[in-house]
């Protein structure tokens, strides 16, 4: 198992609770949708799980405990997409940014340069290589903020909303390469027909607690139960899109 | 809205000439960097009366725009930001330093207007040579070059993070600006009255972004050290630039270059 969640709670400085006593295992491998209505606790499980906000209980990713002292060998076990990509790309260029985490790591020069490489190429970006992001169109982006995170070798990988900013050709190149990936992927997403495709377990959430966890096919096509945790059935959802 | 997009377009311009392959871009970024240091110190030790022997600065902003293929214009333009700045200084000089220095043409000459002329040229100048840094070498080459010469990394580091935004914050100045003309009833800029409110929520929408910078960076394990990489070797021509830099710059502000020619003839 490589994410283990005990009685996992996280509650915002304002008193707000996000998550309450959560209980969640993945395995290595594998790849999960996690679904919920705006405010039903995606992002802030997300944020947990690599020590960005406070979380409250027991918390094992690939066997280590999370704790304070610990949350840079953490990091280097779980690597996080976030939602915009500008967030995460900020050095002078993409070779810089996909860089930055080994250079952290104090990895030396070289083998950096042969890992910033191999990741340009896995994710058919060698053209970005010295190009700042500011001009970059939104699926470049997205596909550079990918590689700065495997550039640092994790062993899951985390993807806030990874559909956002893509158009329809950007968005099937991701689903390809994410399929090729073999990392644990934990997938946060309203786009359900990607979280269909890529992964085959969804975890659904309502206020904070997991209302649903099972095959992706299964939750997602289940009208009554979508509509009961706050989101539309997928096949409503095809529907209006 | 094309005239604020233009304006984010234009930002990174000069640095897009620094990707050329003439032989000033594949020069060293490191005596790049200590011959421009040279000329910032050399032009800015002058007093604030001297002009003539200014002149012969101008001669490195000419040669080295000309080598490295780069426009005058797309330097120039850049340098008549910074001019309004100084002139204000200047302007107030020739007020209050009415003393006469010579008679030119029947007109009266105050050392206040040398002193104006002099703070120009050496605002110019000043600009310019680091604008031509700018322009043959990129930003990524002077931040390393920089962490090599042991400056502080937060120094480092805050000057490529603000590179980087500047765009993003224009970015959101830009999508702010556009929302604001297309309810705005024709008005292209927010009235006086309203640029507190436009300026407040810059500053906060900056902040949310910064916070989640950081956390992005946190999340890759970032912490203020010291990264030194490998140093790349300086060859001859990197050493034979340095050498003519550093003299000319020198001699430039020891020997009052125009004024010795004028004595030749």
């Amino acid at each position: 198992m490589i994410i283990d969640i005990k009685n996992w709670s996280v509650i915002h400085t304002d008193g707000t609770k996000a998550i309450t006593n959560m209980n969640l295992q993945i395995e290595a491998g594998e790849k999960v949708a996690l679904v919920g209505a705006n405010g039903a606790g995606k992002s802030s499980l997300i944020t947990s799980l690599v020590g960005i906000v406070d979380g409250v209980g027991t918390c094992l990713i690939a066997g280590i405990e999370l704790k304070k002292e610990k949350l840079d060998e953490i990091r280097t076990k779980i690597g996080v997409v976030f939602q915009n990509p500008d967030d995460q790309l900020f050095m002078p260029t993409i070779y810089d940014d996909i860089a930055f985490g080994p250079r952290n790591l104090g990895v030396d020069e070289e083998t950096i340069k042969h890992r910033v490489e191999d990741r340009l190429r896995l994710l058919e970006i060698e053209h970005l290589k010295d190009k700042t992001a500011l001009r970059l169109s939104g699926g470049e982006k997205r596909m550079a903020a990918m590689a700065t995170v495997l550039s640092m070798k994790p062993e899951i990988m985390v993807l806030d909303e990874p559909t956002a900013f893509l158009d329809p050709k950007a968005r099937r190149k991701l689903i390809r390469i994410l399929k090729d990936l073999p990392h644990t992927m934990i997938i946060a997403t309203h786009d359900l027909s990607f979280a269909a495709e890529l992964c085959s377990r969804t975890v659904l959430l309502k206020q904070g607690e997991i209302f649903a966890d099972g095959k992706s096919e299964a939750i997602l096509q289940d009208d009554e139960l979508m509509e009961a945790a706050d989101v539309e059935s997928i096949a409503k959802y095809l529907n209006y899109k | 809205m094309a005239d604020v997009r233009s304006k984010l377009d234009n930002l990174y311009t000069l640095e897009q000439f620094s990707a050329g392959s003439s032989a000033v871009h594949r020069l060293h970024p490191l005596v790049k960097i200590l011959v421009t240091v040279a000329y910032l110190i050399c032009i800015v030790s002058f007093d604030r009366y001297t002009v003539t022997a200014l002149l012969p600065y101008l001669l490195y902003v000419v040669i080295m725009l000309g080598i490295a293929d780069i426009p005058y214009n797309v330097v120039f333009k850049r340098v008549l930001i910074a001019l309004p700045f100084c002139l204000f200084i200047g302007i107030s000089n020739m007020f209050f330093d009415r003393q006469v220095v010579f008679e030119l043409f029947g007109m009266t000459v105050t050392a206040g207007m040398v002193s104006l002329i002099s703070i120009l040229l050496k605002t110019i100048l000043c600009v310019s040579v680091v604008l031509i840094l700018i322009a043959v070498t990129p930003i990524a080459s002077i931040s390393k070059q920089l962490r090599q010469l042991r400056v502080p990394e937060i120094f480092v580091s805050l000057l490529e993070m603000t590179y980087r935004y500047i765009g993003v914050l224009l970015e959101d100045a830009i999508a702010m600006i556009t929302a604001y003309r297309l309810r705005s009833n024709g008005r292209k800029w927010p009235k006086l009255s309203e640029i507190g409110f436009f300026i407040g929520q810059l500053l906060l929408r900056s902040m949310d972004r910064a916070e989640r910078v950081y956390n992005a960076m946190k999340c890759r394990c970032y912490s203020l050290q010291d990264r030194v990489s490998k140093q790349i070797p300086l060859k001859l021509s990197d050493w034979v630039f340095f050498g003519i830099g550093l003299a000319s710059a020198i001699v430039f502000r020891f020997v009052n270059v125009p004024v010795l020619l004028g004595g030749l003839f």
